[in-house]
């Protein structure tokens, strides 16, 4: 690499090519920063704050930095550890993520970062706003109980240049949307697509669920339809 | 008639940047924007319908339902409910036009809405009715003006009627001071400013100290010349004139009584970087305004100050206005700057800042109103006169708009570093409880123990809003109140501001409603903290603000709410291990009884 530089994540030494995206050069040199509305690749977004770090004495959101020589970036410091748990603990508490009936579960990252950080019970009171689950044409699926207005969809979902998703309204009010007209166009691949831009359960195909059957019934005594001899 | 969306579309170039103002078109021809004008827009700027909706949705003034064919926004900021009024004028608004707040009339005449803070603190309980301002209101003149409106008299000339007969806001100046006096101003005066070289005029500017007058305080001269440094092939003036602080109205004293300073300082501006197009963002709650600046701008360009070659420089640029479309946070340049594109006021990711990459990704200065105002008579004055007032890092003069509980609200021109005490005896407001400087994204300050703080950016930061409380006010009420405004006006990109800030609210008002705990004031600091660090831009960073300023400096309000109720009343968590351990030892010696 032509411009390789150094930079120090908590103290210690890390290389990169100037302009890295701070997340993944991090990871590059095996230091991992949560993300949520990180794509990698593509574009930072900046919108769900979970990769707060610390770049040369000052937070920041560290998708939306790029490497610099010399660069210092604190990560480990348990009042930023404390401030990426607080960001997963507003989005659970925000709307109404119940993990054990999500077609996303197991391949969901707000379920994954909150395991990582072993979020128990949230300090912020549930807000219990019930929202709605739409149905646009039997086509797609927006679950906004699920959804956390990171904005992957609106960016990295397109046709063309138009915006396939949207977002309307805002502050809490603010919900994702879709253009009927755009959706009518996309094939099952791209629906497949925005299906897995979201890194949560809110946007799914309908007719899709788990690709297999989750879990065991350990406790039953015997398996249904099992012939037994009469007895319970 | 419907909006002839064609015509729109011609009248501005079908340019995807002039989305607001073919919105206001289309709502200004069919009352509120309907689909099929969602549909033709959408067609004729080659953008899904859903980009065109995130748009409309966003801003707080434009409807995609019917509105009333007379619009009634009234104002229920902070500086009304002081007014003593607000209830009475509210409740004679629904009793006059047949409606509650929020909805439409049954015959469609009157809606009634809620607004945030529409720049007449000095003048409440004020409304805009069809965006013309009527101010000083009484249930009386409620009356009288819904009935007039029923009788079919224009709103413009009824509000003309009411305001001394003028269609502008009569400006309360109570202290003029060397920099802005609408008695001395002079008319135009850019002879002076060509025979300057641009270089001369940074260097002016730079030396005189300038520094923003929004709030931030950011050097005014370090911003055009980063502007100028970068290369590119134009570069834009913005004038951020989106006064949306809760309290402030400074700028709209500048817009009425001296807006050719502004158009003067922009085209300095432009000069000194080389700009060659320039904006002035006007916010939607001084549309009345409009009109006027727009003739304003048409009268420079008939004199040769605007346009093509400009007095024989060579030098070439233009002016032209913006109209908001209600929304606070289009007060941050980077959301002002995505408006202006026709956007969604959501801030953007920094860096890179304007100065390198802003509207329309050229390099761009976003200068407040009072700044670029300054310009012409730091010029003709001279930078070393202007370094004269006011202190060391803050030189010059500060114009503050002063509301609430004090005996003479209204327009001061005060230097830097006058002290508190100093401030109050001036505006009459002996004795004050509480003084909320800069609004509520600035401090909440206790009076009588800051009477030796000085107002400047060495100690209280001034933005233009100062707004006194007097020790009969629930102070707390409206800390929470202004919380509630934040929440309203997030973007909601952010998760910290679009969450935060609404777990903050319940958690101040578990606590004012006496079901908080001793634990609840550390956690409202620390999420407060929390919420100001990891927001994406200015109005997530200031949002707490309200909360941890006056836990600062009225500690035993918050502990009063607190009173009596320890601790140890409630045990968070819960501890399995702890809760069974009964249980499991009766198990375990039953298990070693052999049973």
């Amino acid at each position: 690499m032509a411009d390789e530089v150094t930079f120090f994540i908590d103290g210690r030494p890390c290389t990169a090519a100037a302009g890295d995206n701070l997340v993944e050069a991090a990871a590059d040199n095996g230091v991992y920063i949560p993300t949520l509305c990180h794509y990698k690749g593509h574009k930072p977004l900046g919108t769900c704050r979970v990769c707060m770090v610390r770049v040369d004495g000052r937070e920041a959101a560290a998708c939306t930095f790029g490497v610099r020589d010399g660069m210092r970036v604190d990560v480990d410091a348990p009042e930023l550890a404390d401030a990426r748990k607080a960001l997963i603990e507003l989005l659970f508490v925000e709307r109404n993520h119940f993990c054990p009936a999500c077609e996303k579960s197991g391949r969901c990252d707000l379920q994954a970062v909150a395991y990582h950080m072993h979020l128990t019970v949230p300090r912020f009171p549930y807000r219990y706003v019930p929202f709605t689950v739409e149905n646009f044409a039997g086509k797609l699926l927006i679950d906004h109980n699920r959804c956390i207005l990171c904005g992957r969809c609106e960016e990295f979902v397109r046709r063309g240049d138009s915006k396939v998703f949207a977002m309307k309204q805002r502050s809490s009010e603010a919900r994702i949307t879709v253009d009927l007209a755009l959706l009518a166009e996309m094939s099952a691949n791209e629906i497949a697509h925005a299906v897995h831009v979201c890194p949560v359960g809110a946007i799914l195909a309908p007719g899709q669920g788990f690709d297999t059957p989750i879990g065991r019934r350990k406790y039953d005594t015997h398996r249904i339809g099992e012939i037994t001899d009469g007895r319970d | 008639m419907p909006a002839d969306i064609t015509a729109i579309l011609d009248r501005y170039g079908a340019d995807r940047t002039r989305l607001l103002d073919m919105l206001w078109a289309v709502q200004d021809a069919d009352g509120h924007i309907t689909q099929p004008a969602i549909e033709g827009l959408a067609a004729g700027l080659s953008l899904s319908r859903a980009e065109i909706e995130e748009t409309v949705s966003f801003y707080h003034f434009f409807s995609m339902q019917p509105a009333g064919r007379h619009r009634i926004y009234l104002n229920n900021d902070v500086s009304t409910q002081l007014s003593g009024r607000y209830e009475a004028v509210r409740d004679a608004f629904e009793e006059a036009c047949g409606c509650t707040f929020g909805t439409v009339s049954a015959d469609g005449r009157f809606g009634l809405y809620d607004t945030a803070c529409i720049g007449m603190c000095d003048r409440e309980p004020a409304a805009l009715i069809d965006f013309v301002p009527f101010t000083d209101l009484t249930p009386e003149r409620v009356a009288k003006i819904v009935a007039s409106l029923k009788d079919g008299v224009a709103t413009k000339s009824l509000a003309a009627a009411f305001d001394s007969g003028c269609d502008v806001v009569t400006t309360r100046w109570q202290r003029t001071g060397p920099v802005f006096d609408p008695r001395t101003a002079a008319g135009p005066s850019l002879e002076a400013l060509f025979s300057l070289a641009p270089g001369e005029i940074l260097e002016a500017v730079a030396a005189s100290g300038l520094r923003g007058r929004g709030g931030a305080g950011f050097s005014t001269g370090l911003k055009w010349r980063l502007c100028r440094e970068t290369k590119a092939a134009t570069r834009y003036v913005v004038c951020n004139a989106d006064e949306g602080e809760p309290g402030t109205f400074k700028d709209r004293a500048l817009l009425t009584d001296m807006p050719h300073l502004l158009i003067e300082g922009m085209v300095a501006a432009a000069y000194a970087i080389d700009a060659s197009a320039g904006v002035i963002y006007l916010r939607a709650e001084y549309r009345y305004l409009f009109d006027r600046l727009d003739s304003l701008i048409a009268d420079y360009r008939k004199a040769g100050w605007l346009g093509h070659n400009i007095a024989g420089s060579g030098f070439d640029f233009d002016l032209r206005l913006q109209l908001g479309a209600g929304s606070y946070v289009c007060g941050e340049e980077s959301a002002l700057i995505e408006s202006m594109e026709g956007k969604r006021g959501s801030p953007r990711n920094r860096p890179p800042f304007p100065v390198e990459a802003g509207f329309c990704g050229m390099p761009t200065i976003v200068n407040n109103v009072e700044t670029l105002a300054a310009v012409p008579r730091i010029l003709k004055e001279g930078a070393d006169w202007y370094a004269g007032f006011g202190t060391e890092k803050s030189p010059g003069t500060k114009l503050l708009s002063v509301a609430g509980d004090c005996a003479r609200p209204g327009i001061y021109e005060v230097p830097f570093g006058i002290t508190v005490g100093e401030f109050l005896d001036m505006v009459g407001a002996e004795p004050a409880l509480a003084l909320q400087v800069s609004g509520p994204s600035g401090e909440c300050i206790n009076a009588a123990q800051s009477r030796h703080r000085r107002l400047c950016h060495e100690d209280l930061s001034i933005g233009g809003a100062m707004t006194v409380f007097s020790a009969e006010r629930d102070l707390l009420d409206h800390m929470s109140r202004f919380l509630s405004f934040f929440i309203a006006e997030s973007c909601g990109i952010c998760t910290p501001c679009r969450s935060g800030n609404v777990a903050m609210k319940t958690l101040l008002e578990r606590l004012r409603d006496g079901r908080g705990e001793q634990r609840h004031l550390a956690d409202l600091e620390r999420w407060g903290h929390i919420i100001a660090e990891t927001s994406r831009c200015g109005l997530g960073a200031s949002a707490p603000n309200p909360v941890l300023s006056s836990l600062r400096e009225f500690p035993d309000l918050y502990a009063a709410l607190v009173d009596g109720r320890e601790a140890e009343m409630f045990v968070p968590g819960f501890d399995l291990d702890a809760s069974t351990g009964d249980y499991r030892r009766i198990v375990e010696r039953a298990r070693s009884n052999g049973r």
